[in-house]
């Protein structure tokens, strides 16, 4: 004989069966519902049982499913004993049992029950009976029916949630998992179920989660219920609890994987913060190039009056090249800020990166540089200017990162838009290229990988870097639309990944991926009255100055109702208005539309301590002649003037 | 009540039988305590549920009587509907009790 667990809620039923088979020598042991009956598994070994449909906790289909996929009773002979069995849809799909008996009067039952117990003895577990025993002896069960319906009704649509959602009894132990909680939590429904609650999380959150749950069961309204994020295992959840109000000590936990929405919301913030340092570091830039130009200005004139044998010219032209210094450096803040200076050109960037290379090469021989271009890398659009310092940056990067021997591997290829979208950004549709710098050095940990591209950060010794580099990296990425990733560990080294986008405009024309030269100064012609607009006195004054140098006459105008003032009076007279764009009051654009109605072929050279981008492209796009950045050397000056005054061709 | 056929029938002893009486009355007593309680609250599902209790273990001993009453009880709080189950529990008790009385004087 062996042994037969009962699992049944009714007294009477796990009483009678009981007693029945004990008197036939079978081995008993019953439980009141499904979790019982789970506990009553973990060390009991019964070859039949027979277990009921309808029961709290863990209900009958539930209870199959997780015997079934339990390995240490994969030989035990279920048998589904059940008043609704005879109405029940998918049956036997659901439970996979080996036999269904319908429950009726006692008399009939336990007959039915010594049956399906001796057809256990002589079969092996895969024998199934579909046919339910016992049905004539029951009538008809509409009732029933109808509840059966409505429960597989609120199956289907829990089943269907995207949302896990899980029952906890009164001890805190799972009785109800639907198939949305099984994912996220990703243990087995046979091992979730009937396991504690609490034991799901870490044991730091524990303490958290428990008080949440004594909270709502405290609590006077079910509407009370607020979230908690979690982390479980790799995930982070939102987890609200609630609780059940007419039963007990139950609550229902509902559960969202919020892992995707907080690493979107982590990678937005990061890219606000950047955004916010970049306009100050504009901001920043933008005076600095403003007392710059003073700087320069005042020395340019000095040099012009002074011997080359003067004791004091040398120091002057000290004060140029730290002013020459100074404006790369502005340069690169607003590299950052996306306000750098943008010339549009067709670019090969192979080349490109291989001239920047071989440069790199010969200031540190010690790396091994193995440069992997793609052959038919797309012809991408861009400014040579940036796309260079970017690569440069990269590459010096990757260079102190090795400050021994290393390898430092330089790759470009064509990708696919959908290529990158496993990144936590979503590129747009096309195509890009890619350049890859990865190198053998000390590599960073997440924290530092968090802080790399703002500016001024910089893991260097003082004095060694400006923490500037990567900013403009991440500057100019973005200013050409593309994206960046990096991927590093410590002592395993470094990769950075940079996605342009492949786009052409038809009148870009086609640069080889150099700088282009300084244009060298030229002779100033074309001798008459300039208009001069700028609200700083110390610029205003140093560049009438220098323009007087240059044999102009200069009228100097500190706000924009002067310089229209101005204009009005002497418009016969001036041949050119040089125009700071940032002015308080009324600004350049402002000016030059007045300008323009006094004189529609009034030629008009703009000025800013910002670069072209924005309001002075804009500009152009309109009819201005001309763009000077901040600070300028006077012979710039000259030869912006010139191109106004006398354009090529003319 | 005939305990030595029932006896006979469910394959038990007639001391068996008599117990598994006794666990029916000790459980419908308790669920008609429940039915009480959730009349009070007004709670049709708990109403539904200790009825059909009631119902599935009469119907195991064919109590006829006792299995119609909560038959009835549980068809109204299955709809929703509320009524007082004094009467039927009261009938209910009428018929425990002279089970009661039968097992006492069979003994």
């Amino acid at each position: 004989m062996f042994e037969v667990l009962v699992v049944d809620n009714h007294p009477l039923i796990r009483e009678y069966i009981s007693t029945l088979l004990s008197k036939q020598g079978y081995e008993i042991l019953s439980a009141e519902d499904g979790l019982a009956a789970i506990d009553v598994l973990r060390t009991y070994c019964p070859k039949v049982i027979f277990v009921d449909l309808v029961m709290p906790n863990i209900d009958g289909r539930t209870f199959c499913r997780i015997v079934r996929r339990m390995p240490e009773h994969a030989g035990c002979f279920l048998v589904v004993l059940s008043a609704t069995a005879a109405e029940s849809t998918n049956l036997a799909e659901d439970c996979n049992a080996n036999a269904y008996i319908a429950k009726g009067p006692f008399k009939s039952m336990g007959a039915h029950i010594l049956d399906v117990l001796k057809l256990a003895e002589r079969s092996d577990f895969e024998a199934v009976e579909t046919e339910i025993r016992g049905l004539e002896d029951i009538h008809a069960r509409e009732i029933t029916k109808e509840l059966l319906e409505l429960k597989h009704h609120f199956e289907v649509v829990l089943a269907s949630m995207s949302e896990g959602i899980l029952e906890i009894n009164g001890a805190g132990r799972i009785v109800y998992a639907n198939a949305a909680a099984i994912e996220i939590i990703e243990i087995a429904e046979e091992r979730l179920l009937s396991s504690k609650f609490l034991e799901l999380f870490s044991e730091d959150d524990r303490n958290g989660v428990a008080a949440c749950l004594r909270g709502i069961n405290d609590a006077e309204s079910s509407s009370s219920a607020t979230g908690i994020e979690i982390q479980l295992g790799n995930k982070e959840l939102e987890l609200r609890l609630y609780p059940i109000r007419d039963d007990g000590e139950k609550s229902i936990a509902l559960l969202m994987d919020i892992t995707e929405r907080k690493r979107f919301e982590d990678q937005l913030r990061r890219s606000q913060r950047l955004e916010s340092i970049g306009t100050l570091a504009a901001g920043v830039a933008h005076d600095f190039n403003n007392l710059l130009t003073v700087v320069q200005g005042n020395s340019d004139i000095m040099a012009m009056d002074l011997q080359q044998t003067h004791p004091h010219f040398e120091r002057i032209q000290e004060i140029l090249r730290q002013v020459q210094s100074a404006k790369r450096l502005t340069g690169q803040l607003l590299g950052y800020a996306r306000k750098g200076r943008f010339e549009v050109r067709l670019l090969d960037l192979n080349q490109l990166i291989r001239e920047t290379a071989e440069t790199f090469g010969r200031t540190r021989k010690e790396i091994s540089i193995n440069v992997d271009l793609d052959p038919e890398l797309e012809v991408m659009e861009g400014d040579a200017g940036q796309i260079e310092q970017l690569v440069l940056n990269l590459l010096l990067n990757a260079g102190d990162a090795m400050p021994g021997q290393g390898t430092l591997d330089i790759q470009t290829r064509n990708v696919d838009h959908e290529e990158i979208s496993d990144n936590v950004f979503t590129p747009k549709e096309g195509v890009y290229v890619l350049i890859a710098v990865h190198d053998t050095g000390i590599g960073m940990d997440e924290e530092i990988r968090e802080r790399i591209f703002e500016p001024f950060f910089t893991t260097k010794q003082m004095g060694r870097g400006t923490g500037l580099g990567l900013a403009s990296v991440y500057g100019a990425v973005k200013g050409h639309g593309g994206y960046i990733d990096v991927e590093s560990e410590i002592g395993k080294g470094t990769t950075f990944r940079i996605y342009l986008p492949v786009k052409r405009s038809a009148n870009a024309e086609f640069s080889a991926g150099s700088l282009h030269a300084e244009p060298g100064p030229a002779e100033s012609q074309n001798r008459g009255t300039i208009l001069l607009v700028d609200d700083e006195q110390a610029v205003l004054k140093v560049a009438t100055e220098i323009l007087r140098k240059l044999e102009f006459t200069v009228l100097a105008a500190a706000s924009g109702s002067d310089a229209i003032r101005l204009y009005r009076e002497n418009l016969e007279d001036i041949a050119l208005v040089i125009l700071d764009i940032v002015m308080p009051g009324m600004g350049g654009s402002e000016v030059f539309q007045e300008l323009r109605t006094l004189a529609p072929e009034v030629k008009v050279l703009l000025c800013s301590g910002y670069t072209i981008q924005g309001e002075a492209d804009r500009l152009m796009g309109i009819g201005a002649s001309g763009f000077i950045q901040k600070p300028f050397s006077l012979r710039s000056l000259e030869q912006s003037i010139n191109d106004v005054l006398q354009p090529e061709g003319s | 009540m005939d305990i030595p056929t029932l006896a006979e029938e469910f394959g038990l002893e007639e001391q068996e039988v008599r117990r598994l009486y006794l666990t029916f009355l000790e459980s419908t007593e308790k669920d008609l305590v429940l039915l009480g309680q959730a009349f009070t609250e007004q709670d049709a599902e708990k109403i539904r549920a200790a009825a059909h209790h009631i119902k599935g273990a009469a119907g195991s001993l064919e109590l006829e009587v006792i299995a119609e009453a909560a038959r009835r009880i549980e068809e109204k709080a299955r709809r929703g509907m509320i009524e007082d189950p004094a009467a039927h529990i009261a009938n209910i008790r009428t018929q425990l009790e002279s089970i009661r009385t039968q097992l006492s004087s069979e003994q």
